[in-house]
């Protein structure tokens, strides 16, 4: 009986490599989406440590791991541009060249600077029910909230937004805005009563939040 | 006598040109004696036979169940990427092989009760390398 047995020889690297990362972000976990035809392992090196705060991954250095779509992966810790490197190899060793993306990693909070208020008692007596303030940031932002909180160093989550409902203004906002551009503000007497409730000293503080979800502290 | 019917093993069934994944080993035994044994490979479109397609290997007489290794390299498939035959034809100590192109003479069949054969009795007739009974030819 003849005696036989079918053999592939297959020269082709993986086809079609890619990966892409977010444009920005502003934590060094985040997720590779990756794709190449006929791959059967990858490797992942460039702007990526093995844990938060390590060494960047040099190729030679780069383990190969099984092909996936995604990849969770930790961008070195300083900000700025980073560029993820990507080679994908079949079953019988062909090899990729190399793709590439970036992302930028920006951490920084934006820094809020207040002008005012002009008055820093106020009622809810027409007259004396009104205090003004403005306040910009260092950086362009996104969204903006003002808030009373219970202490200095209260985060974003803290505390109650002040309503709008007795005619303050500005105390929320979406628009996106210049970095140095100052937003003129108004609390009312019976809004800073309704978020916080009580005569007595109120700790009013200006958050705002970048494009890329840091939020001023 | 029937031709020597090959019992193989391989490591394998893809090679690239990248080292360590360049070839693929195979482990073969006949259960007959043989007198020669040749392995060609040959794209799997292609004609094979023996004689045909590039020589991978050869071996001279070997006792029957006597185990022979060899090794299909990158460099042995000649003709472009793709799917290859890999055969291996040998020839028994009667003359006959073991492919599909000559038909081996074995002996009138002995059957049992359950219509199983048991043996054979000499100058019995043919069978093709697939071990089925040759009938006629044309």
């Amino acid at each position: 009986m003849a005696a036989y047995f079918q053999l592939i020889l297959d020269t082709t690297a993986p086809t079609g490599g890619s990966i892409s990362l977010p444009a920005s972000t502003n934590t060094v976990n985040i997720t590779a989406t990756l794709s190449a035809s006929g791959a059967s392992y990858m490797k992942l090196y460039g702007d990526i440590c093995a844990s938060p705060g390590g060494a960047a991954i040099a190729e030679a250095d780069a383990s190969w791991v099984a092909y996936d779509t995604s990849a969770s992966i930790i961008l070195t810790s300083t900000d700025g541009t980073k560029t993820v490197y990507a080679k994908f190899k079949d079953d019988v060793g062909n090899e990729s060249a190399a793709v590439s993306a970036s992302t930028v990693l920006d951490t920084s909070a934006p820094v809020v600077t207040i002008v005012g208020p002009d008055v820093s008692t106020i009622s809810k007596v027409a007259g004396y029910n009104v205090s003004a303030f403005s306040f910009s940031a260092s950086e362009a932002f996104v969204e903006w909230t003002v808030r009373v909180v219970p202490s200095a160093d209260s985060a974003h989550t803290a505390g109650t937004e002040i309503p709008t409902t007795g005619g303050s203004t500005n105390m929320h906002g979406d628009t996106a805005t210049a970095a140095s551009t100052a937003i003129n503000c108004t609390i009312y007497g019976a809004d800073l009563e309704t978020a916080s409730g009580g005569d007595g000293a109120k700790i009013v503080k200006v958050f705002v939040k970048d494009a890329n979800g840091n939020w001023s502290v | 006598m029937p031709a020597p019917e090959i019992t193989f093993t391989v490591s394998g069934n893809k090679v690239s040109d990248v080292s360590g994944f360049d070839h693929i080993s195979v482990s073969f035994y006949s259960d007959l004696a043989y007198t020669q044994c040749e392995v060609r490979a040959t794209r799997i479109q292609d004609a094979y036979g023996r004689g045909v397609g590039r020589l991978v290997a050869a071996f001279s007489a070997t006792p029957a169940a006597t185990s022979r290794t060899f090794e299909v390299y990158d460099t042995d498939l000649v003709n472009g990427e793709g799917e290859y035959r890999i055969s291996i034809y040998a020839e028994g100590q009667d003359g006959g092989w073991n492919d599909n192109h000559g038909f081996i003479p074995f002996g009138i069949p002995v059957y049992d009760e359950d219509e199983q054969v048991v043996g054979y009795e000499p100058d019995g007739g043919l069978i093709t390398s697939d071990g089925q009974e040759f009938l006629c030819m044309r």
